[in-house]
């Protein structure tokens, strides 16, 4: 009698503890999903439903289906700046992201002398004031009294107009981007670098493999997920330029809208024109379009095939 | 006995209570703390000096005056509208901003009417400084300067050359053009949309209607704004005029081409010279002076122009509704005062009998070698154009500026820059029906 209630006991204990092991993962992951429920899900889900009405934020909203999609697609401003955005993002991909890795080799050498301090200066962008930042840049480019243009101007040459020509203005934000970004992708780099086995190289070596070859043989492969991971933090910061832009161009996304980003559009008619309903169904667009590049990115790195 | 004591603890207790009510509901009466939001200092520190001396009207009451500059201040009173929060008693809205404002009538539902409380007062303000803060043909902001238009420009430059300051436009691209021979330009032009209608307004040409219908396709405006076009375009092609784009317009390299003398100078507002010149320019005190904006050969047009400004508003649903229209009347609807503001804080009064005092059309103004510069304005301010707002009015001069930008460089002409701004328009009026 003793000895079956003990057994119960032990069952229903038993039992308790196998329901407490299941839900024990769960209750520790689950400030994460909480969080991301509020503060990303809900918002998201909400800027759907809201990019089908229009809407100042105050009075009430009005159903209008997909109108405001449709005058996103037919205007030429939005088209403007998504190509802005798209030249942007290709830039930094083919530019930042070549130019951390090669300037992380770098740093990664043994020969370097003051590694650390050169570290730390490649680093310092990233902790600067984006504002401060800018405005220095808003001067460097400046035509008539920028440093950029002091050696033209020096040598009897006409200056660039950095911010007020609809080509080169692409090209002042492309290298501050550069500027910003590349000090952080080159942390990044040198963390993963610092992970590649010394073996590896050693072996290349003695098989008597060239600087070259070890690099396309031995870094490149060995720095596949931090390529990828870069490549997504770069794609993704670019596609959502906005400070650098706003300041640089005092907030006319200029000349002629040629600087403008997707940000900045969403930006000057959601909070300048109050167009609420017509910003979220930018925000949704530009979702769309990251979440879809992303997966695209990760396809082409191979994160979705089934290993053997 | 028991009881008694009881009956006397109770009543001792309401009696201190009722103590300790009565001084606080008598504080609570007494005590009024007034908010006031703004982009500008040199508001607040005039707002504040008047607000000490209008208190006074009311000695039992206990006033704290919680006047500041907010960083991005419309975006934060719109975002506190949205959330149901408190907005300031007093707000400025830049004209700029007042179409925000406009959206879903946010302006009628949440500011006071001021054209009633203005009564016999509104005639004493130029009727140009009124339009920028109407909605519906109510007024809901007291503007805090004239914001005329006149030529900053440096007397040295044409004297060297024995050449006389141009008062027509024809006048003005000659003198520019025979200047840029050595490389020297009058005054800048950007892409802003602002800019372009203050060059239009002067024209008498219009955007919007009273209505806030846009009526820039309609004539004599859509010849207006070609022809003002074709006068930029003039004067850029002599040299006479300088593009120089918005991201570079309010930096240091214009202050630094007054210094090197191949930039004469502006045609901007009465406001670009303490908000701009006089701060950025300290070193060039007595090299400048004010003319007036030339004018069209043909008599068409104001002597004139206006550009930006700032309107008062009284937040309606506040308790202290009444304080902040009566501290706003005082400081802003009072001859006395509007010409207290300009002594101290260099902002024009919108009242056109301020200028026969002598207090502004006397004053010397050192910067300007001892010019009294009031009297440029005293002969401008009954010709100050009208203008109003729409709901479209942010929409059209940010694309009026990427126009501006591909007219100046010379992708489109006047009349393909009009045409594209007004399909532009049509299409976002058409989407907001």
């Amino acid at each position: 009698m003793v000895q079956a209630a003990m057994t119960r006991g032990r069952e229903a204990r038993d039992a308790g503890g196998f329901q407490q092991h299941k839900l024990a993962p769960y209750a520790f992951i689950s400030p994460f999903y909480v969080l991301f429920a509020f503060f990303f899900l809900a918002p998201s889900l909400i800027a759907l439903v809201l990019s089908l009405f229009r809407w100042d934020g105050i009075n009430d909203p009005r159903f209008v289906l997909a109108r405001n999609y449709g005058r996103l697609l037919s205007d030429k401003v939005f088209a403007q700046a998504a190509t802005n955005t798209a030249v942007y993002a290709i830039a930094s991909l083919l530019i930042v992201l070549p130019l951390a890795l090669v300037l992380a080799v770098l740093l990664n050498s043994k020969s370097l002398r003051f590694s650390n301090v050169w570290r730390a200066m490649y680093f310092t962008p990233v902790v600067t004031s984006t504002v401060a930042i800018t405005l220095v840049f808003q001067i460097l480019y400046n035509r008539d009294i920028g440093l950029l243009n002091a050696p033209l101007i020096y040598l009897g040459l006409e200056p660039i107009y950095w911010l007020g020509d609809r080509s080169w203005v692409k090209v002042a934000i492309i290298i501050l981007i550069a500027w910003r970004s590349t000090g952080l992708l080159t942390i990044y780099f040198l963390a993963g670098l610092q992970s590649i086995p010394e073996e590896l190289y050693e072996a290349a070596s003695i098989d008597g493999a060239s600087m070259l070859q070890k690099f396309y043989r031995i870094t490149i492969p060995m720095l596949r997920p931090i390529i990828l991971f870069v490549s997504i933090i770069l794609l993704l910061s670019s596609i959502q330029i906005f400070d650098e832009i706003q300041i640089l161009t005092n907030g006319t996304g200029g000349p002629a809208n040629a600087s403008m980003s997707v940000v900045q559009y969403l930006y000057e008619r959601g909070y300048t024109r109050l167009r609420l309903g017509f910003a979220s169904a930018v925000g949704t667009v530009l979702f769309a379009t990251v979440f879809i590049l992303s997966l695209l990115q990760l396809q082409w790195y191979g994160v979705f095939r089934k290993e053997d | 006995m028991r009881r008694t004591l009881t009956v006397v603890a109770i009543l001792f207790a309401f009696a201190l209570l009722w103590a300790a009510a009565l001084p606080a509901a008598a504080q609570d009466a007494s005590e009024v703390t007034m908010t006031m939001w703004t982009h500008d200092g040199l508001y607040v520190q005039f707002f504040s000096a008047r607000a000490e001396e209008w208190k006074e009207r009311y000695p039992d009451i206990n006033f704290t005056f919680e006047f500041e500059v907010v960083p991005s201040v419309f975006d934060k009173v719109l975002g506190n509208l949205a959330a149901g929060e408190e907005i300031p008693d007093l707000l400025g809205i830049e004209q700029g901003s007042f179409p925000r404002f406009m959206q879903g009538g946010i302006i009628e539902s949440k500011f006071l009417d001021l054209t009633d409380l203005l009564a016999d007062d509104y005639d004493l303000i130029v009727e140009g400084r009124h339009t920028p803060y109407k909605y519906q043909g109510r007024v809901y902001g007291v503007d805090s300067s004239l914001c005329a238009v006149v030529y900053y420009y440096q007397p040295s430059i044409f004297e060297e050359r024995g050449l006389s300051v141009p008062t027509t436009w024809d006048e003005y691209i000659e003198t520019g053009a025979a200047l840029a021979e050595e490389g020297i330009a009058m005054s800048y032009i950007t892409d802003h949309g602002g800019m372009f209608m203050m060059y239009l307004l002067q024209r008498g040409g219009a955007i919007f209607d009273d209505h806030g219908e846009f009526v820039l396709p309609d004539e004599p405006n859509r010849g207006i704004a070609i022809e003002v076009l074709n006068l930029l375009r003039e004067g850029l092609d002599s040299g006479a005029i300088r593009y120089v784009p918005s991201a570079e317009v309010w930096g240091p390299a214009i202050i630094n081409a007054y210094r090197e003398g191949n930039l004469v100078g502006a045609i901007m507002p009465d406001w670009y010279s303490d908000y701009i010149l006089k701060p950025q320019a300290e070193d060039m005190a007595e090299q400048f002076r004010i003319g007036r904006m030339p004018v069209w050969g043909d008599g068409d047009g104001h002597k004139t122009s206006v550009w930006g400004g700032t309107g008062f508003a009284v937040a309606k649903e506040n308790e202290n509704a009444q304080y902040a229209w009566e501290l706003l009347q005082y400081t802003y609807v009072t001859l006395e005062n509007q010409i207290k503001r300009y002594e101290e804080i260099a902002y024009y009064p919108t009242m056109s009998a301020a200028f026969h005092d002598d207090r502004i059309v006397g004053l010397s103004d050192p910067f300007y070698a001892g010019q009294k510069t009031g009297e440029v304005f005293a002969e401008i301010v009954d010709d100050v154009p009208i203008w109003y707002q729409s709901l479209f009015r942010q929409t059209f001069e940010s694309q009026m500026a990427a126009e501006l930008a591909l007219f100046f460089d010379g992708a489109v002409s006047a009349d393909e820059a009009i045409d594209n701004i007004v399909q532009y328009m049509e299409d976002e009026i058409a989407f907001a029906e």
